[in-house]
Formats: C-alpha cells, sequence, structure tokens
C-alpha cells in the first residue's frame, strides 16, 4: 500500500476528499498512488503541507506500477475508424476527457513516455495534425521526429517501404503517417514493429480527426447515442466523412449527409447515414451540423460550377442553420474556406461553433491514442518475454 | 529426352477431342515430323507401330495445344517482368503452343523492326509459337494509325492498342475502315477513356469504402456500344477483349444477331474473383479491366457455358514485386496467368457442367478462327501442337513453382483440377512430367 493512502486510512479520509483539498482530480491522485505519474513540484508541496511533512517525494519516486494497465482499446495501430467496436472508442474518449481535465488546469509535462519515440512521417502538407501530434508526444515527455518529405530520401527514389523499413530500424514506438494514396498506412503497418497511427490516408480515413470530433460533440451534448447529426460538403473526396460516418453510427447516432450528387460517393447508405441533396431538407431538427472543407480544385471542372453556386445551396449560413434545432452547433475540420462552405461571421461565432475546441482536443485525443498503444505495445512485449 | 530420333511420336490410349469437328472419343494419333499424321479411333489398336516413340496416354485427354490471343511478354523492354525465354516456359507448362503478344512493349511494336525482333527472338526461344500483334496508332496514342499493311507483310498477325482505348472516336472509326483493306482483325480492350482514368478498382461501395477512385462499369458497355456502332457502318472485323459486364454482353450479342463480325473474350480472373478480392488494398487484384461486383461475375460465367463469349484469354500480364509492393493507386494493373489458364477454367467443366470440348473450343478452335491460324485442330497434316491434360489431377496453385518471371497471381494455394502432363509443338515434346513415360 503507498504510503499516501496509509495516511489516507488513518485520517479516516479518502482519495476524494484529498483530491478536493489539493485541487486536483481524483483521477490524477490514483495515477500518483499507482506510480504511473509523480506529482509535479506545486502539487507535491501541497501535499507535504497537507500530510504535515508525513508524505515527502520519495514516497512518490520507485513505485512499480501494480495494476498492469488494461486497455479496452485492443488493436496494434490505429489504421481507421472502421472495425473498431464502441468500447474501444469509447476507451479513447475516456482517456481524452481525463487529460483535458488535468491539462486545461495549466500544461505539465508527463515523463510517462520518457525516451520513446513518435516519428512523424507526413507526405502531404498538414499545419494542425502534424502540430498537434507533436505537441501530444512532447506532452507524454516523448521525443518526436519531424520527417521532412521534400527533403527526405523518398525525392531521391527511395521506396516508401524502404523508407519505413529504415525508420523502422531506429526502433521508434510510433509512427504517424499522413499519405495522398489510401491504404498506405495498412501497407506499412504489414510491414514493421512499431504502432501506425493513420493521420489521414488519400480519401480514405483520417481516425484521430473523427475522434476529436466525437469528443467535442460528447463534452458539448454529454452524449452521442440519439444525436442527430448532419454531414454536409464534399463527402466523395473526404477521409474525414469517411471516418465521422462511421465513428457516430458505430456510437447510435442518426447521421444524415446532405451534399451535392456530383460530391456524394457511392454505397453510402450501406453505412446507414441517410442521404439529402437539399440543405434544408437535411438539417431539420439537427443537434451538430459538420461541415466538410471543400477543395479547391474540385471547384473548376464537373463536380461543381462555381463558388458561388455553391455557397448559395450548400455553404451554410444563418438563414440554412435556422432549421435545424435551436441549440445546433457548428464543427468544420479546418482549414476553413470563408464564403465557400460556411459564412465568415458565423465561423466566428464562438457560441455556435465548435471550430477552435476541436483544434484543442486534437491534442487530448492524441495524447489519449498513443498512451494506449504505447500500453498495447508495452502488454503485447511483456507477454512474449512471459512466454519465453 | 526432348530430341526425337524416330521423328514419329505414336500417342496410345488417349482421350482425343477435337473442338473444329466435335470428336471426343478414346483412341490413338501419330504424328511425323512436324505434322499429324493419322489419328482416330482404332488407329494403332491399342499398339504402337515399331518405329514410332509410344507414349501412353492412360486415358488422359489429347487435345490441340492451347491458343492464347492476349499475352504481354514484356520484352523488349521490360525484361525483368518477363522475357520472351521464361513466357514461352511458362505458357507450355500451361498447355499453350501458341500465343498472341500484345504489342505495349517498349518500344510498342509499331514498326517492322520491331516485329522482326519478336519473330528473332521467339525462333532463338524455339518453345511456344509467338504470333506478334501491332499497335493500331502510333506508340499506342491513340492519333495517327500504323502502317498496317505492311506491317502484316512483316507478320503482325492483329492490330491492338493493348489495354489502351481509343477515345478519339474519328480515330477508332478510321482505324476499322483502314484495317478493311487488309482483312485485319481490331481487337480493343473495350474502357471508355475519361470515366476510366485514373480509376484502379471496379466504382461503387467498395471503392467507396477503400477511399481508390473506381472505374465505373458503363465505362465498358459505353465503349463497346460506341465501337459496335462504329462497325455497323464500317464492316471489319473487331473482337473485345476483357469483357466483365453484363450489359456488355448483351450488347455484343445483339450485334451479333445483327450480322456483325464481332466476337469477345474474358480471363479467367473475370469469371472466378470478383472485387471483393481487392479485400484491403491486395495489389495482386489490380487489374484493368477491374474485377467487377459477384453479379456480373456470374454473368460472365454464365456465358462462357451459354456461349456468348466466344474465347478465353490468359490476360497474361506479369509485374515484378517492385511493381505491386505500393500503394494501391501506384501499384501496376495485371496477374500473371498463362499457367493458371486451364486449372482456373476447369471450374466451368466442374462446377459449371459445361463439356470438356466445349471448354476446349474456347481456347484452341475459337481463336485459331479468329486468328485464321492452321492450328488449335487435330487435322490431319497440320501443326502437331497438341497438349495432354490430366483434369482430375488436383493439386494447390504454387507460386513458387510457377515458371513465369513474375508471379503476381491471385491463385496461390487455389485448389484447383487440372495438370498439363505434356505439350508439344510441331512434333516436339516441349514440355512434360514424370506423369507419362515414354
Amino acid at each position: 500500500m503507498h504510503a499516501l493512502d496509509k495516511w489516507i486510512k488513518e485520517k479516516s479520509s479518502s482519495r476524494k476528499k484529498l483530491a478536493q483539498t489539493l485541487n486536483i482530480s481524483t483521477a490524477s491522485l490514483s495515477r500518483y498512488l499507482t506510480g504511473d505519474r509523480i506529482p509535479k513540484q506545486s502539487i507535491m508541496q501541497k501535499i507535504i503541507k497537507v500530510t504535515d511533512g508525513n508524505i515527502n517525494p520519495s514516497n512518490f519516486y520507485n513505485i512499480n506500477p501494480t495494476n498492469k494497465i488494461t486497455n479496452k482499446y485492443n488493436p496494434d495501430h490505429l489504421l481507421g475508424i472502421e472495425g473498431l467496436k464502441p468500447s474501444e472508442i469509447s476507451s479513447l474518449l475516456d482517456r481524452a476527457d481525463e487529460i483535458i481535465n488535468e491539462n486545461r488546469l495549466e500544461p505539465i509535462i508527463n515523463h510517462k513516455f520518457k525516451g520513446r519515440t513518435l516519428v512523424n512521417l507526413f507526405f502531404e502538407d498538414s499545419t494542425r495534425t502534424k502540430t498537434s501530434f507533436e505537441l501530444a508526444a512532447k506532452r507524454l515527455g516523448m521525443d518526436v521526429i519531424n520527417m521532412q518529405i521534400a527533403t527526405s530520401s523518398i525525392r531521391k527514389g527511395e521506396s516508401l517501404l524502404d523508407t519505413a523499413m529504415t525508420l523502422n530500424a531506429m526502433k521508434p514506438d510510433i509512427l504517424v503517417i499522413r499519405h495522398s494514396l489510401s491504404g498506405t498506412p495498412h501497407l506499412l503497418a504489414n510491414k514493421i514493429n512499431c504502432a501506425v497511427i493513420n493521420a489521414g490516408d488519400g480519401q480514405h480515413e483520417h481516425p484521430t480527426q473523427a475522434l476529436l470530433d466525437a469528443l467535442a460533440i460528447r463534452r458539448r451534448k454529454n452524449k452521442i447515442k440519439g444525436l442527430e447529426i448532419a454531414i454536409c460538403g464534399d463527402i466523395a473526396h473526404s477521409r474525414v466523412a469517411r471516418s465521422n460516418i462511421i465513428l457516430l453510427i458505430t456510437m447510435g447516432a442518426k447521421v444524415k449527409v446532405i451534399a451535392p450528387t456530383t460530391l456524394m460517393p457511392q454505397g453510402l447508405d450501406e453505412y446507414g447515414a441517410k442521404i439529402y441533396t437539399n440543405m434544408e431538407e437535411g438539417l431539420k431538427n439537427t443537434d451538430i451540423v459538420m461541415i466538410l472543407r471543400l477543395q479547391l480544385e474540385r471547384m473548376q471542372g464537373s463536380y461543381i460550377p462555381s463558388a458561388k453556386e455553391y455557397f448559395k445551396f450548400y455553404g451554410l449560413d444563418r438563414n440554412k442553420l435556422s432549421f435545424a434545432k435551436k441549440n445546433a452547433l457548428v464543427m468544420h475540420p479546418g482549414p476553413i474556406n470563408r464564403g465557400v462552405e460556411i459564412d465568415s461571421e458565423l465561423a466566428d461565432d464562438i457560441n455556435r461553433t465548435l471550430i477552435l475546441e476541436q483544434v484543442e482536443l486534437g491534442v487530448a485525443i492524441r495524447m489519449s491514442v498513443i498512451e494506449h498503444l504505447i500500453n498495447n505495445l508495452d502488454n503485447k512485449k511483456h507477454n512474449n518475454i512471459n512466454e519465453k | 529426352m526432348k530430341n526425337n530420333i524416330k521423328n514419329k511420336i505414336a500417342f496410345t490410349n488417349a482421350r482425343l477431342i477435337d473442338p473444329n469437328t466435335g470428336l471426343d472419343d478414346l483412341g490413338g494419333l501419330l504424328i511425323e515430323g512436324k505434322t499429324i499424321k493419322a489419328f482416330g479411333k482404332n488407329l494403332f489398336n491399342d499398339r504402337a507401330p515399331e518405329n514410332a516413340l509410344e507414349i501412353d496416354c492412360k486415358g488422359h485427354i489429347l487435345c490441340p495445344g492451347f491458343i492464347d490471343i492476349n499475352t504481354h511478354l514484356r520484352e523488349p523492354g521490360e525484361e525483368y517482368k518477363e522475357n520472351i525465354n521464361t513466357a514461352s516456359e511458362s505458357a507450355l507448362a500451361g498447355g499453350i503452343t501458341s500465343l498472341v503478344c500484345m504489342p505495349d512493349t517498349q518500344p510498342v511494336i509499331d514498326q517492322i523492326p520491331i516485329i522482326e525482333f519478336i519473330k528473332k527472338r521467339a525462333r532463338e526461344t524455339n518453345g511456344v509459337k509467338i504470333f506478334p500483334a501491332a499497335s493500331i496508332t502510333k506508340n499506342i496514342e491513340g492519333k495517327q494509325l500504323t502502317e498496317m499493311g505492311l506491317l502484316m507483310e512483316a507478320g503482325a498477325i492483329l492490330f491492338s492498342d493493348a489495354n489502351k482505348t481509343i477515345s478519339n472516336t474519328k480515330v477508332m472509326k478510321q482505324a476499322l475502315t483502314y484495317a478493311k483493306n487488309f482483312g485485319a482483325l481490331i481487337m480493343v480492350s473495350p474502357q471508355d477513356y475519361d470515366l476510366s482514368l485514373n480509376g484502379v478498382m471496379n466504382g461503387g461501395a467498395l471503392a467507396s469504402k477503400l477511399g481508390l477512385p473506381g472505374i465505373p462499369k458503363v465505362a465498358e458497355i459505353i465503349q463497346i456500344e460506341r465501337d459496335l456502332r462504329l462497325l455497323e457502318d464500317t464492316g471489319g472485323k473487331l473482337h473485345f477483349l476483357n469483357i466483365t459486364t453484363h450489359e456488355a454482353i448483351l450488347a455484343i450479342e445483339k450485334a451479333k444477331k445483327a450480322g456483325l463480325e464481332v466476337t469477345c473474350s474474358t480471363a479467367p480472373h473475370y469469371f472466378t474473383l470478383n472485387e471483393e478480392a481487392v479485400d484491403e488494398w491486395k495489389t495482386f487484384a489490380k487489374v484493368f479491366p477491374p474485377l467487377r461486383k459477384e453479379k456480373d461475375r456470374k454473368s460472365i460465367y454464365n456465358s462462357l457455358i451459354n456461349n456468348k463469349i466466344d474465347i478465353i484469354s490468359s490476360h497474361h500480364s506479369p509485374q515484378d514485386q517492385d511493381s505491386k509492393r505500393l500503394p494501391f493507386e501506384q501499384a501496376e494493373f495485371g496477374i500473371a496467368g498463362l499457367e493458371t489458364l486451364l486449372p482456373i477454367s476447369l471450374d466451368l467443366h466442374f462446377n459449371g457442367n459445361m463439356k470438356m470440348i466445349d471448354l476446349i473450343d474456347k481456347i484452341t478452335n475459337q481463336p485459331a478462327k479468329l486468328l485464321n491460324l492452321d492450328t488449335g485442330k487435330l487435322k490431319i497434316n497440320s501443326p502437331a501442337d497438341l497438349t495432354i491434360i490430366d483434369i482430375n489431377n488436383s493439386n494447390k496453385i504454387k507460386l513458387e513453382k510457377m515458371k513465369s518471371k513474375s508471379k503476381n497471381s491471385l491463385f496461390e494455394k487455389y485448389n484447383a483440377k487440372g495438370k498439363i502432363l505434356c505439350t508439344i509443338v510441331d512434333g516436339r515434346i516441349v514440355f512434360n512430367t514424370t506423369e507419362l513415360k515414354y
């Protein structure tokens, strides 16, 4: 038993009461007690003060985590939302929630994964996703390597798999990959030993975006099940749409998809989404409106005739939003094309939109995913050793 | 062993099958030199002539050697994928004694020297008979016609732009019209250019799910309907390769009834597999045209049994590992198919109740008719191009045993019946297994 637990018992107090006194969550406190974490200095001082010096910093070091972390998320990688169980998705969201509650107080660096490495392998430009993964890893104490593809060997003609194998030989723990071709993370995951996180592959999936969207929804609406959620825009070419549709339906939401027919992929009904081509009709009784980015190159050619026409019929403004529920919220994965898919002034209305919150939650969700995957990696190693 | 000094081979105890005449009976066959000398039910009265090498067929099928109308040899230009020697070995092991090689090599077969080169390499290899197809348009660009007359004189058997479509309707019309001067056959793999551009698998729900650009069914149907309209206007001979859709068959059937000189073919993967074979970005299942839905697969299967599709080709498209070990969209199209042509097609006989003679028709007599070849049949004084097959021998297909240089087959570990026991080209035994002793 941890010395602090003994002290709590002696004082006939409880972990909950102590956590309140220390102004931290019970979850954090229990993590200190299992040795998963070490209290930072300000908390440590409070603990010393509260316990009249009975507990000192040495009580928190060299504790072997007693209870092995049991994940509800079992896969070795996060390659897509498809195939995940509701319990696995919930596990990722729950942990992110805890992380937020800790983070929101003040940014803390947790040395849990000190010495572990995350590689960001981005074959496509990205600002928010890449930074978000980098920040998440750093908050977990990890080393982060950002692969600059423009200057790397890929440009020298090295094949994708050779690059991956080279990186693999350096034994990173996590490989985050974004690629313009669908299925690339799956191809790599088959060939390498570390955990692979899909940060967006072609027109296939973008699982962490869908997870953070789900988290944003759950935090505002306290549930996902039963909500009516409309996803609007370029569904055909959007990996965000695919991941979101699958996740929300898996979690029991009613998903409606609104897009002009040229931007609607075949086979959506097979997922269980309802299909609309008219915004007013589709938005009726909606709790959440997700707006997707319209790629500029789609505005010429045969998908839609002009940005003007698109905005008139499919751009979200206050008038169209009025068809949704009164307290309906607006989401957008960013970056925004103001005046194309969403009215500029509406995009800035913090009472109606979750756009910046989505970015903030992105870090937490990625921390949660990294934690789960590294725990799985460690459990697997542990089991392998035991088997030997 | 391969040289037969006696110059005569007597096949005894054979089940002779000749789709050309409808023969399917036990008997014997005698070859002398390069040609078939005699054959029939009571030819030897179960005893071979003294001065001939006797091969006891043990009741197995002895039929004309197969003719494949759609092979990609990859030589010249991509010899790391396949060359004429390895393709020949592979073809002979598959019972194929003649093949048409597609012109999409590097350089393209659009000039006489390239035809000469292939003929020379075929002579050196001295295995399977190779009939080069020349391209319809220069460099397969769909713009300028090739010198069809001169190329035919040099040995081009037909004209095709291989997997590429001539998107310019006027060029296609001119090609059909001009080919008539020489009675030349035009062969196309129909797929609308714009609709199939950038597509990598069958368009539809599965493609959406995998995030891959699709090639819709309608791309094939439109192209066939366009070309049939043109043919109606121009006349001439047209063959559609790689038919994968139900509607395409309906269109071709209608055109045949209207009296157009049109024929069509498909390949074993199109009637054996559907788009589900792509699974999770399995690049071995990336073929052009793409594998379609189950409904279409079934329709192709039944159309072979109902004789609405004339020919089965191997669509042999060898690809080396590095061309397949890539993200799906970057990987090359193609399946290596020479050695699996018969074993995979035999499903039509065992599970589709297709008569053996009808199945063999589609890989011997029909292609011979299409190409006007004096082979593909059992006929006295015709070339002794023969194959002996044991259709009941069931074994798993093993990639490492394949003779093709590239082993990009989707049929690994596939339980298939049918084994080629012996292949004879121009009276020479060029492939044989230990089952038959002589």
